[in-house]
């Protein structure tokens, strides 16, 4: 017979009845269970009691970093709605991050204000090719997305529950472009010159549908040229009369100041890359450069005058360091629609109910742009209103959708 | 299409990037490391020129001997401070050196400059192109080449004739040589890196009319002038020179005959064939080694 003595290493661990321990246990149970099965408070990301979180991203830096005008834009008019008081108690909050128009630096740019600064919609993007890049991102994580300035086609149709725009995209724009064009009398020679990326793409299909004289010649231009000599020459050899400018501004002003360099004067008919005519004169090396230049355009009138004046003060009241030029308030019509939709969406706000609230947007005026913004569930471009702006005296000036000689 | 006016543009373009490809050149003959913060002195001389010229309202020689001065004796004084002290560091450090100094002068650049982009007004107003029977000359073009040219013979000149030239020629070839016939090299190093900084500045003031001004621009001229002296010899001024004439040439060219959208790249697909057949440069000594 064997004796257990106390300090035997063999214990036999006789359970006992630990009824605090069972408490606690059910006590945890009960409050995953209700945590588990309660309707969420504040579920979506990006809006507190006090606060909703917008994510803006475009090329503060690099080559392209003056259309960080068009998002401080947008900027202003949100600035202006937390003056106001902010969107039912909650005032706007902008996390502002740079993408230098470089895909690469999008595609972080946008991960940081879903992921990490957890935004609750995202308005932003000027650069097709970043854009196109993180489009599947924003739409996997539901984020809803306002499109800054980008126009590609392929950004915004088919429609997608996430993505609204009120910018003219590529192909309608291209299609003003191609209506001015075939008004201008004369022509024997048309030419488009292009970017060959995905933004020119839209632009260059909607003008070689509709051109007259059919199937312009198309000449392509890299990024980031300090010389256009060769496709110049080559546009003079062609007898070229009348030439789409199918360029972002930087290259624009280089095309322009080799065209006057080599005696190159036909019409110019170019995208809204370069409405802003006192710097397109600046960049190009005079307002010879630019006598024969037509940009078709988005906004009402140019920046200053009259008709956008309310926008314009807004821009200076909250940029008044920055230079005042029509991307200026490029931004501020979808930022407009961003805030109506907020308004409308009421208190409760959730990304779901922000959507449905903005497609039933019809009819507000759209601030600077020459459009009433109009969305539905099946149209998600907001504004389709186009006018030409040209040069006459120094000034940007309107003269509608067809040609008519300068005075 | 005109022939004559490619070549012209061409000879343009290729003058500037001789200029760079001579700053590196210099600098690698001497220390063998290639300066990839050559491009952003190209980028503060076109700057200094921009201050001087549109700012100050200074005539435009003046703006290119003001950034020839300054950028010689920022090189100078870089290669005093920064350079000298790890001379005898692995190629490797060096080289990352030379990228950390590309990115301070970037940086540098954006303080008074932020990230704008800005024009140089054209030097002569906006007409008076040279018409000679179907070729246009841009007169911007033909300053482009007879200043590279100048600075070209001038540099010859001085390495053939002066005494400083002569001694800086002795330490390329042999820096345990000129050390012991009492050469102080450490003062010619410096003078190298002033000569190398100064072609590039002057070569920014002459690309400024041409170009657009923004902190970045460095670069693409940076790739062109790495690219003229990997094809005439990373060892040869001479061939330097001669590499980014043929591919200022070939690219305009290639753009105003074959495609427009090739045209930058078709000079590395040049290099890329030449360097098959002549790995150390048109001009480059094949390396040897004593045994």
């Amino acid at each position: 017979m064997y004796a257990i003595r106390k300090s035997s290493p063999v214990v036999r661990a006789v359970p006992r009845f630990d009824a605090k321990g069972l408490l606690s246990g059910l006590s945890f149970i009960l409050a995953a269970g209700l945590c588990t099965t309660a309707p969420a408070i504040a579920a979506d990301p990006g809006v507190t009691k006090d606060t909703i979180t917008i994510g803006v991203f475009g090329p503060r830096t690099g080559p392209a970093n003056i259309y960080r005008l068009i998002d401080e834009g947008a900027i202003a008019v949100y600035n202006e709605a937390n003056a106001a008081g902010g969107i039912h108690g909650r005032k706007l909050k902008v996390v502002y991050e740079d993408d230098g128009c470089d895909p690469t630096k999008t595609r972080a740019a946008v991960k940081k204000l879903i992921y990490q600064d957890q935004v609750f919609l995202i308005h932003g993007g000027n650069c097709t090719s970043g854009v196109l890049a993180v489009k599947d991102e924003i739409v996997e994580n539901k984020v809803p997305y306002m499109v800054m300035g980008a126009t590609s086609r392929k950004i915004a149709a088919p429609v997608n529950p996430y993505i609204f725009t009120t910018v003219g995209l590529g192909d309608f724009v291209g299609q003003a472009m191609v209506e001015f064009g075939n008004s201008v009398p004369n022509v024997k020679k048309a030419v488009i010159v292009r970017h060959p990326d995905e933004w020119a793409e839209d632009f260059t299909k909607a003008v070689l549908a509709k051109a007259s004289p059919a199937a312009p010649t198309v000449i392509e231009v890299t990024r980031n040229i300090t010389d256009a000599t060769t496709q110049v020459l080559q546009l003079k050899n062609m007898g070229a009369d009348l030439v789409y400018v199918v360029l972002y501004l930087p290259e624009s002003s280089v095309f322009f100041r080799d065209a006057l360099k080599y005696g190159l004067k036909p019409v110019f008919v170019t995208t809204s890359t370069t409405t802003d005519f006192p710097d397109l004169a600046k960049r190009s090396g005079g307002e010879a450069a630019i006598a024969n230049v037509f940009a078709v355009s988005a906004l009402k009138a140019p920046f200053g005058t009259e008709a956008v004046k309310k926008d314009s003060d807004i821009f200076i009241r909250n940029f008044p360091n920055e230079p005042t030029m029509s991307f200026s308030l490029m931004g501020m019509s979808g930022a407009y629609a961003v805030v109506e939709g907020l308004k409308r969406a009421g208190p409760n706000l959730t990304r779901e109910s922000y959507i449905k609230a903005l497609e039933t947007v019809n009819g507000v005026p759209a601030g600077p742009a020459a459009c009433n913004i109009k969305f539905s569930p099946t149209q998600h471009e907001g504004c389709r209103d186009m006018t030409v702006w040209t040069s006459v005296g120094g000034k940007p000036t309107d003269i509608g959708r067809t040609w008519r000689k300068k005075n | 299409m005109d022939t004559l006016t490619l070549v012209v543009a061409g000879l343009a373009n290729g003058s500037l990037y001789a200029l760079v490809a001579l700053g590196l050149v210099l600098i690698y003959k001497t220390q063998d490391v290639v300066n990839f913060a050559h491009g952003e002195v190209l980028m503060i001389g076109a700057f200094i020129g921009y201050t001087v010229f549109q700012i100050l309202g200074w005539p435009y020689p003046v703006a290119l001997i003001v950034a020839v001065i300054a950028c010689g004796a920022m090189g100078a004084l870089i290669e005093r401070a920064a350079f000298r002290p790890l001379a005898e560091q692995h190629h490797i450090t060096l080289a990352m050196l030379t990228l950390g100094l590309s990115f301070t002068l970037k940086g540098a650049a954006r303080l008074p400059f932020g990230a704008d982009i800005y024009t140089f007004p054209p030097i002569f107003g906006d007409t008076s192109s040279i018409v000679i029977g179907t070729a246009v000359i841009a007169p911007q073009n033909l300053v482009i080449i007879g200043v590279a040219v100048l600075l070209s013979l001038a540099l010859f000149v001085f390495f053939k004739a002066a005494t400083l030239g002569k001694q800086m020629r002795a330490t390329q070839q042999n820096l345990m040589g000129a050390k012991l016939v009492g050469i102080n090299t450490g003062r010619i190093h410096s003078g190298m890196w002033a000569l190398a900084w100064a072609t590039g500045g002057a070569a920014g003031v002459l690309a400024a009319p041409v170009a657009l001004l923004y902190p970045d621009m460095g670069t693409d001229f940076l790739l062109k002038g790495f690219a003229a002296a990997v094809l005439g010899g990373f060892d040869s001024v001479p061939g330097a020179i001669v590499g980014a004439l043929l591919i200022g040439v070939i690219e305009i060219l290639f753009g105003g005959y074959v495609s427009t959208a090739f045209q930058h790249v078709s000079a590395f697909c040049i290099i890329i064939v030449v360097l098959f057949i002549r790995p150390h440069g048109l001009f480059g000594h094949k390396p040897t080694h004593r045994v």
